[in-house]
């Protein structure tokens, strides 16, 4: 047993120090067309959608990456379905995500996937994970190489504590509970032993 | 009559979900953990968590090209977040995502790769990998060793902010400013913790990835 062990986790070692890794690279003109025109967002009425600095520094990183080195041809399906996800935002008359239509978010999803997955020069998935509500764009072997919170109240700080009070709280009103039964049941002298 | 099958069935059913609601964090480990042992297939525990980081020892350099730097996969364990006069050393994962927050360090992939010159998010839970947080002080040294460069970030200020105060961070700031945080209060009893505890640093040395 000990030595499936030890074959089981040299297995997994030796797998993890196999994957393939690339060095980073600039942003190429194609891909700094798609930052550009997520920083300027869509207006609608008077107000503009754009993406946060966060979410664009997610967008830089991700096109740094060695193995993202989008042409010309990739770059023009996903400018085409920032537009779209425009008109889906002013056909609704609406400003943010939440306020959308759950026709609206399906729609937007739907884009995104297209323009991910119609990228040529590289093997694209997108992927959205409705239990999480991350949405992720994965590479070949399936590597996740940019993942996101979609949810409305996602924020960039994350709950990082651990917190054992509503256990601790039940246990005690039922340890009280308890407690007060014996109390009672003594009083009643309910508890009797039987001949 | 009626009262005799009421009440007993009222307070059956009472203790029974005061007892479900207490053990039920145990239960779901144990029902995971059981998953885990009838499942059908071989569960992989490398899912979605890798490792790139080497401690290597590293020629002092001022600056790298950016063609030496490995942007990681999400998931993936890229560097070594160390304070040595604490004596404590942390894996930091690229993403923070609530697995790899388990398994160590989680960078937030909206914020940047040390030497670049750019803000840098970090975060832990608080009664595990960052419990150390509360006893930095100002001037501590952080050290950040990834394979390309060892970067040492020097503690400029302690902070309390609520988790939604857009105060707390500026992921547009044009200089490398290291923010690690956790939740705060530190205590294992408290109510849901709504403040973070931070921790900022500035960069004294590593080389500029260009």
């Amino acid at each position: 047993m000990k030595k499936l062990v030890t074959l089981f986790i040299s297995i997994l070692l030796i797998a993890s120090f196999t994957l393939p890794v690339f060095a980073a690279s600039d942003i190429n003109a194609a891909e700094q067309s798609v930052l550009d025109k997520l920083a300027a967002g869509v207006t609608v009425g008077t107000k503009t959608i754009a993406l946060s600095t966060a979410e664009l520094n997610l967008a830089k990183n991700f096109f740094m990456r060695d193995e993202i080195n989008l042409t010309t041809a990739d770059v023009a399906g996903i400018l085409t379905a920032i537009d779209q996800i425009g008109v889906i935002f002013k056909n609704e008359g609406v400003s943010t995500i939440p306020a959308l239509s759950a026709a609206g978010k399906t729609n937007i999803l739907a884009l995104a996937k297209a323009a991910v997955e119609g990228v040529t020069s590289v093997e694209l998935t997108f992927e959205y994970n409705s239990v999480t509500k991350m949405a992720s764009i994965l590479g070949v072997d399936n590597v996740v190489l940019a993942q996101s919170d979609v949810t409305p109240e996602s924020t960039i700080i994350k709950y990082t504590g651990f917190d054992f009070t509503t256990t601790l709280s039940i246990l005690a009103l039922l340890a009280v509970t308890l407690a007060g039964g014996v109390i009672l049941a003594k009083k009643k002298k309910l508890a009797v032993s039987q001949a | 009559m009626a009262v005799y099958l009421t009440i007993p069935l009222f307070f059956s059913l009472l203790i029974y979900t005061l007892v479900y609601l207490a053990i039920e964090p145990v239960v779901n480990a144990g029902v995971a953990v059981a998953s885990m042992v009838i499942a059908r297939e071989t569960p992989n525990f490398l899912e979605d968590l890798t490792t790139i980081y080497q401690d290597k020892n590293l020629v002092e350099r001022s600056s790298i090209p950016l063609s030496e730097v490995v942007i990681p996969y999400i998931g993936t364990h890229y560097a070594n977040l160390s304070v040595e006069r604490l004596g404590v050393t942390t894996p930091v994962y690229f993403g923070d995502s609530d697995r790899i927050l388990l398994a160590g360090a989680g960078q937030y992939s909206g914020s940047f790769l040390p030497g670049f010159k750019r803000p840098i998010l970090i975060s832990g839970h608080n009664l595990s990998v960052f419990n150390y947080l509360q006893y930095l002080t100002v001037g501590d040294k952080i050290s950040l060793k990834t394979n390309y460069g060892l970067y040492v970030y020097e503690v400029t200020g302690i902070a309390i902010h609520s988790a939604t105060d857009p105060a707390a961070i500026d992921l547009g700031k044009q200089e490398e400013e290291l923010i690690l945080y956790t939740c705060y209060p530190f205590q294992r009893l408290s109510s849901r913790k709504y403040d973070r505890w931070f921790v900022y640093a500035k960069r004294i040395s590593g080389p500029d990835v260009k």
